[in-house]
């Protein structure tokens, strides 16, 4: 491999109008990249340990479990209370107060005593209270066709059935995992020494991961319970195909617009790594062999992907089409010219729909380990060092920079109701975020500063009454109102991917893009959009469980192998 | 009961948002409210008290404006008849984070220097105080004092949350039949 770098190739960076549109953010994949990767990598990296150190769960399925995760300098347990949970109550809703089974990470060993705290507390999730030992909170619920089959099957001796096993993808989804403070656990700051810690959600991955070892472990004992005779385990193979759930609402959407710096870290991340692959001048055979090896893993990847919704129907079927396109003007690419890569991704921009594009990114990333994975050490923020306003700049450079980052939205014509048509609020009734349409709910007096293009308008309108050499400071003092909007003007101009340029209230706004942005830095997938507002997905469906990650461990888990188990 | 600090700037934030401010200052509000309640000087009742005196003699209206002037911070200067005086703590906090400047600031029965180590202080008894006639700001060569301790929990007073929950109330719509339909949720059977 030889790689040259941008300055020499004039291939670098794609700019920020094309990348942060929300169509293009709703085409995201997983990549080498994702948090989910990431974890694994370093769990097999560092030899971690794993053990089963508590499992108490009556033929109801109540009880709890606990599973250790030790790694060089720290020991995590994912403590989990299961629950004889009766059909009419499982709602994946924020408002559900009960659920089929609901954890935390413990920060360490826990006690007896501990265990007793959380076991009147975890139950409840936000209405219970828990400590600084307590890493994550989270719940899940069983997927009931699923579960029922897998239950009766094994118990009867036979596997399950492989299609429908695919086709639903887990025995249980969670419908919340909540870290970095939230409801109590452990702020991010009192763990950013910790390596394992450090980058993007990796104690809320760490926690899935293990939920998912906790769930089949709990559906082979409840089909053991249920007939001790002729129960079988799962198949190895088989077991590999089951993931899990995820359902995924509006609570989730806001966060990109939330946190700016680290938003732009994350894309900055996968453009500098898109960036160093278009560079590759002449790829090794080797290089080559990984990417086309993974092209019917994608294929069937896209087979296996379900959903009923009619935009991602389209979407998925332009995958499919691209998919063929894609293989079809693989092989007649010539490797041996220089810089393969560049002219393939350029080739996709003329060529694929947007699901395409994006999906041949994260393929030809992954022959370069070397060339990628580093750049997960840049995904975290410090977000505190983008706080204070730097009011000595001048009114004409925050003008000029409205007009640079923030010329779609003025050109917005913003006394049309469709560009105003939504207001993002948050609920009363379960404090969640919300996204109304403003001119038929009465929402708009609790609006969320979340339509930056909106307020970036209102600002430039006010900022016209001052010259262009007074200070910020100055226009701020009698304008308060923009304090919020300016800050984030100035953030955004020392973070290019930070802002997303697009209208975030228009009425044809669809939140599930920013879902899925989201989703698929964490290494989520089959996408299944529900409504426009919220999706299902998959999570570390195709992974390693955590007894595979010493032995044989391969980073491609999260393209399908095709395998019959 | 403790709260997380990332809970306790949230709940400020939206307390202050809730009790009439802007965003912006909103912001700056909790985020100030964390740093004081970090460092062990306050958990949300000199909150309550900037809220309800909130104007250009409240240090949460003055300190924005300290942080985005700057004003250099060369001499000597003093404020009149401030509300909440603690807040500028954090705010000077912030002002010296990227730099060597190491400032103090002093009102009766009251001193402390900041720097980019933390705030210095050897008597916190006055820090909370209501109201001061005269507060004075200046750079200094070195800290003096001893070092805040720095805290990662925070232990809310009941009465104190009980009216930060109820400001931060004011900030969230009611739910009616049609948002509830409309909302995040999924369908009405989730049994699937």
């Amino acid at each position: 491999m030889t790689f040259l770098n941008a300055q020499d190739t004039g291939i670098g960076y794609r700019p920020p109008e094309q990348i942060m549109t929300l169509p293009r953010m709703g085409s995201f994949h997983q990549n080498r990249l994702s948090f989910m990767r990431t974890l694994l990598r370093r769990l097999h990296g560092q030899k971690w340990d794993f053990e089963q150190t508590r499992f108490e769960i009556d033929f109801k399925g109540v009880g709890v479990a606990i599973y250790s995760a030790k790694g060089p300098q720290n020991t995590y347990s994912l403590v989990a209370f299961a629950n004889d949970l009766p059909p009419e109550k499982r709602s994946d809703r924020v408002i559900a107060t009960e659920w089929d089974a609901t954890f935390t990470l413990f920060d360490g060993v826990p006690s007896e005593q501990v265990i007793e705290r959380l076991r009147n507390n975890i139950p409840l999730q936000e209405s219970g209270r828990v400590t600084e030992s307590e890493l994550s909170l989270s719940r899940a619920n069983r997927s009931v066709r699923l579960w029922d089959h897998v239950v009766n099957s094994l118990s009867e001796g036979v596997q399950p059935d492989i299609t429908l096993v695919k086709n639903v993808g887990y025995l249980m989804r969670t419908t919340a995992v909540y870290g970095s403070g939230k409801f109590g656990v452990a702020d991010r700051e009192l763990l950013s020494e910790r390596s394992e810690c450090r980058g993007p959600f990796q104690i809320e991955m760490l926690t899935v991961f293990l939920i998912r070892t906790f769930v089949m472990d709990l559906v082979e004992h409840i089909a053991k319970m249920k007939s001790p005779k002729t129960a079988v385990k799962i198949n190895p193979d088989l077991r590999r195909q089951f993931g899990i759930g995820n359902s995924t609402g509006l609570g989730m959407a806001p966060f990109l617009m939330n946190h700016p710096m680290l938003i732009n870290n994350w894309i900055l991340a996968k453009e500098e790594a898109l960036c160093r692959v278009r560079n590759v001048e002449f790829p090794t055979v080797a290089e080559i062999k990984v990417f086309k090896g993974l092209l019917p893993r994608v294929v069937q990847n896209a087979s296996d992907w379900h959903t009923v919704h009619p935009v991602q129907l389209e979407k998925l079927a332009q995958l499919k089409n691209d998919l063929a396109l894609l293989i079809n003007h693989v092989e007649k690419v010539n490797f041996s010219d220089a810089y393969p890569w560049n002219r393939l991704y350029l080739w996709s921009e003329e060529n694929l729909s947007l699901e395409g594009q994006e999906q041949l990114i994260s393929l030809i990333m992954e022959p370069y380990p070397d060339l990628v994975d580093g750049l997960t050490h840049c995904m975290d923020a410090d977000e505190a060092k983008g706080f204070r306003i730097d009011g000595t700049m001048s009114v004409s450079k925050l003008k000029s920079l409205c007009e640079d980052i923030y010329k779609w939205a003025l050109k917005i014509d913003w006394s049309q109701k469709h560009a105003n048509a939504r207001a993002w609020y948050i609920s009363e009734e379960k404090l969640e975020p919300r996204l109304g349409e403003r001119f038929s709910e009465d929402i708009e007096d609790y609006e969320q500063p979340l339509q930056p293009g909106r307020d970036v308008s209102r600002m430039y309108h006010d900022l016209q009454d001052f010259s262009d050499d007074q200070t910020i400071a100055a226009f701020l003092l009698a304008n308060p109102e923009h304090r919020h909007t300016a800050r984030r003007c100035q953030l955004a101009a020392k973070f290019p991917f930070a802002e997303i340029r697009e209208n975030t209230i228009d009425a044809k706004m669809m939140p599930i893009d920013l879902l899925r942005a989201k989703l698929s830095f964490f290494g989520a997938g089959h996408f299944d959009p529900r409504s426009d507002r919220w999706l299902r997905i998959n999570m570390f469906q195709g992974a390693p469980f955590p007894s595979d990650l010493k032995e044989g461990y391969r980073d491609d888990w999260a393209y399908p192998v095709g395998e019959k188990p | 009961m403790s709260y997380s600090l990332n809970e306790f700037e949230a709940l400020c934030k939206k307390a202050a948002k809730g009790s009439g401010l802007f965003w912006g200052h909103a912001e700056e509000a909790g985020r100030m409210a964390r740093l004081l309640s970090r460092s062990g000087i306050d958990h949300g009742s000199l909150l309550l008290v900037a809220l309800e005196n909130f104007d250009e003699k409240c240090s949460l209206w003055i300190g924005p404006a300290l942080c985005d002037a700057g004003l250099g911070l060369d001499s000597e200067f003093e404020l009149r008849n401030v509300y909440a005086p603690g807040f500028l703590l954090s705010f000077l906090n912030i002002m010296v984070a990227d730099s060597e400047t190491c400032v103090e600031i002093e009102w009766t029965d009251f001193k402390a220097t900041i720097s980019v180590e933390g705030i210095f202080c050897d008597q916190l008894k006055a820090a909370t105080i209501d109201v001061v006639d005269r507060v004075v700001i200046r750079r200094v060569e070195n800290v003096s004092g001893a070092p805040l301790p720095v805290y990662s929990r925070v232990e809310i007073p009941k009465n104190t949350i009980a009216k930060l929950l109820e400001l931060a109330g004011r900030t969230y719509a009611p739910a009616t039949e049609a948002s509830r339909l409309a909302g995040a949720g999924a369908g009405p059977n989730d049994n699937d």
